[in-house]
């Protein structure tokens, strides 16, 4: 690496650490860092103008919009609420019971909702049903948000890292989950194994009988249907991607259109509720990281990563899953899976989707570890601490310590037997 | 902290640290006079060179003078810069209390200042006839801003080691006290 790039590493790392000192918002860390990478790799001729444009990712920009308006125009429409109450009343009122199903609820609704989105439908329902019953609602909310930070992560629609990793391996949606849905359906069980495990002695109390109509938050019942029609056809047409040829952000944005033709919301008012720190946020390190790979510095740590490994498949992939896994306990999993893509893609190996699969796991599982990490635990810490309720900041760390630790030992050996790298 | 206090502060301090620094020059210079008025005579009953020579008597004693009004100086010196640093950081909006996130901030500072050095170069040295000059100052300007930003850091670590410390010499001597009063018992 030559040292006069000293200076775009400077500008990579002053992005990450205007966003992680919270000198700035994320987004606007992002756009400053991106602003400082375009001048000087301008003027400095480390690419052009117009190479500079190529930097951002349409596709990536277009599937994150697509997915965006879909879930804002669905959750409107009450879907989500309805589902969740009536899971709830259909397992019945037996504390330990409901907390099986609010673990299970909450990584599925994290399946297409965001983390704050699912964390608010599912903690509203998780604090309601425990006072109504007089439960304690810590291990339910602590629960709740360390099964939406690990909901999502076998689907490419799950998350934002998920999307910028499939969509840059050349995953198919179905290719994405056939992959990584078993590791994830199966790290539900284990996760909600030791969270019920842990908080066994604090489910206690007398089941109550609760008699409440799901439907009476709803305002408008063709809304519901029509949302779900469309939540069916988003699904389905991303399942059959590949045979009718219809790339992944085609059908978000399809189906984005329709279901904003559809609604007879104010589009104004979805557009305006979209997660536009997110785009921005994506768009801006994007480009600081496309210019960083320029340098050749990504090309000198994918080359550690390689000598590291000697080469072999399977230490990189271990590799990579506690790698990013590591850093994702420090960093927004997104600036993680953005770094890591460009470095994943110099690689040279033959078969990378066991890598990218890693790096996807990583990603996702490193991010709950602490409440620093987390955003989610960070708002189950404010519902408790709204509800008068104390916590101890010390347990939320051992117990998101400890899953993060089993999910990933457990993700290691997933891929190592799955993509069968042990020969 | 805020402009009046420096004023406060630079009325009080700045006259002791002139003078603490004139009488320390003053010891200094003269420590490499006196010494020489006595000569080769040496002090009876000291037998190792050069203790028993009076000439070095008299440096160490005047150089010791020097250096504790010099050392008196140099801690209204730091007091002074104390409270620059910290106008100068919290016009940037750095008046972070927690020490992790404080140092972060700082290096965040050390990154955008030398980004921003580097980013105005090119355009400083385009400027015709004075463009060297602007070079210059904006380089001096980025640099005492390092040299604040450094000095915050270094002072912030200071600060956690000397509560460690405290916090550590309390539970020591806690330990000794509560053995004592098991064997007054």
């Amino acid at each position: 690496m030559d040292s006069s790039y000293l200076i775009y590493v400077l500008v990579y790392l002053l992005t990450i650490f205007l966003a992680l000192s919270e000198t700035l918002p994320v987004s606007v860390s992002a756009l400053v860092g991106a602003l400082f990478m375009a001048w000087f790799g301008i003027n400095g001729g480390l690419f052009t103008y117009e190479e500079a444009f190529s930097f951002i990712d349409l596709k990536l920009t277009i599937l994150l919009l697509g997915i965006m308006i879909v879930v804002e125009v669905a959750s409107r429409s009450g879907i989500f609420r309805l589902i969740s109450l009536y899971t709830t009343k259909l397992v019945g009122n037996s504390p330990r019971k409901l907390f099986i199903t609010l673990c299970f609820l909450s990584a599925a609704a994290s399946l297409f909702l965001s983390d704050i989105a699912a964390f608010l439908m599912v903690s509203a329902t998780a604090v309601t049903i425990s006072k109504f019953l007089g439960y304690d609602p810590r291990p339910f909310l602590i629960s709740a948000a360390l099964m939406i930070n690990l909901g999502g992560t076998g689907v490419l629609i799950g998350s934002v890292s998920n999307m910028i990793i499939g969509l840059n391996a050349g995953m198919s949606f179905t290719e994405f989950a056939e992959y990584l849905l078993p590791c994830e359906l199966s790290l539900w069980v284990l996760t909600t194994a030791i969270l019920y495990f842990y908080f066994r002695d604090r489910l206690q109390g007398t089941p109550r009988e609760i008699q409440y109509d799901v439907w009476a938050s709803i305002e408008d019942r063709g809304a519901v249907f029509r949302s779900a029609l469309i939540l069916g056809a988003l699904i389905i047409f991303f399942v059959m991607g590949d045979t009718i040829g219809a790339p992944t952000e085609a059908v978000a944005i399809g189906c984005a259109v329709i279901a904003l033709a559809t609604s007879g919301y104010d589009p104004r008012d979805v557009f305006s509720r979209l997660d536009w720190e997110t785009i921005f946020f994506v768009i801006g390190f994007l480009f600081v990281v496309r210019g960083l790979e320029r340098t050749g510095v990504l090309q000198e740590f994918s080359s550690w990563i390689m000598g590291l490994a000697s080469g072999s498949v399977l230490i990189i992939t271990v590799l990579m899953l506690f790698l990013s896994g590591i850093v994702s306990i420090f960093l927004a999993n997104i600036a993680v899976a953005l770094t890591f893509v460009p470095t994943v893609k110099l690689l040279d190996v033959a078969n990378k989707k066991p890598i990218w699969s890693a790096l996807v796991l990583g990603t996702n599982l490193g991010g709950a570890t602490m409440p620093v990490s987390s955003v989610v635990l960070v708002m189950a810490l404010g519902v408790l601490k709204q509800e008068g309720i104390s916590i101890d900041l010390g347990e939320v760390t051992r117990i998101g310590f400890i899953t993060s630790m089993i999910q990933m030992v457990y993700a290691a050996i997933y891929l190592i037997f799955y993509f069968r790298l042990v020969i | 902290m805020s402009a009046a206090t420096l004023q406060r502060e630079l009325r009080t301090r700045l006259p002791k640290v002139v003078f603490n620094i004139v009488i320390a020059l003053f010891f200094y210079i003269i420590s490499g006079i006196i010494p020489s008025i006595a000569g080769d005579v040496q002090l009876p009953g000291i037998e190792i060179e050069p203790f028993n020579r009076v000439s070095w008597l008299l440096w160490a004693s005047l150089t010791v003078i020097a250096l504790l009004f010099a050392v008196r100086a140099f801690y209204d010196i730091l007091a002074l810069l104390d409270i620059v640093v910290d106008i100068f950081l919290g016009r940037f909006g750095s008046t972070e209390a927690k020490p992790l996130k404080r140092v972060l901030k700082d290096l965040t500072m050390i990154f955008l200042v030398i980004i921003l050095a580097a980013a105005i170069a090119p355009v400083t040295s385009g400027v015709p006839v004075v463009g060297y000059y602007l070079r210059l100052l904006v380089s001096v300007g980025a640099l005492v801003m390092l040299i604040f930003l450094i000095y915050d850091m270094g002072r912030i670590f200071y600060r956690v080691v000397e509560e460690k410390t405290d916090s550590l010499a309390e539970w020591i001597s806690s330990i000794g006290s509560s053995k004592e009063r098991s064997e007054g018992e």
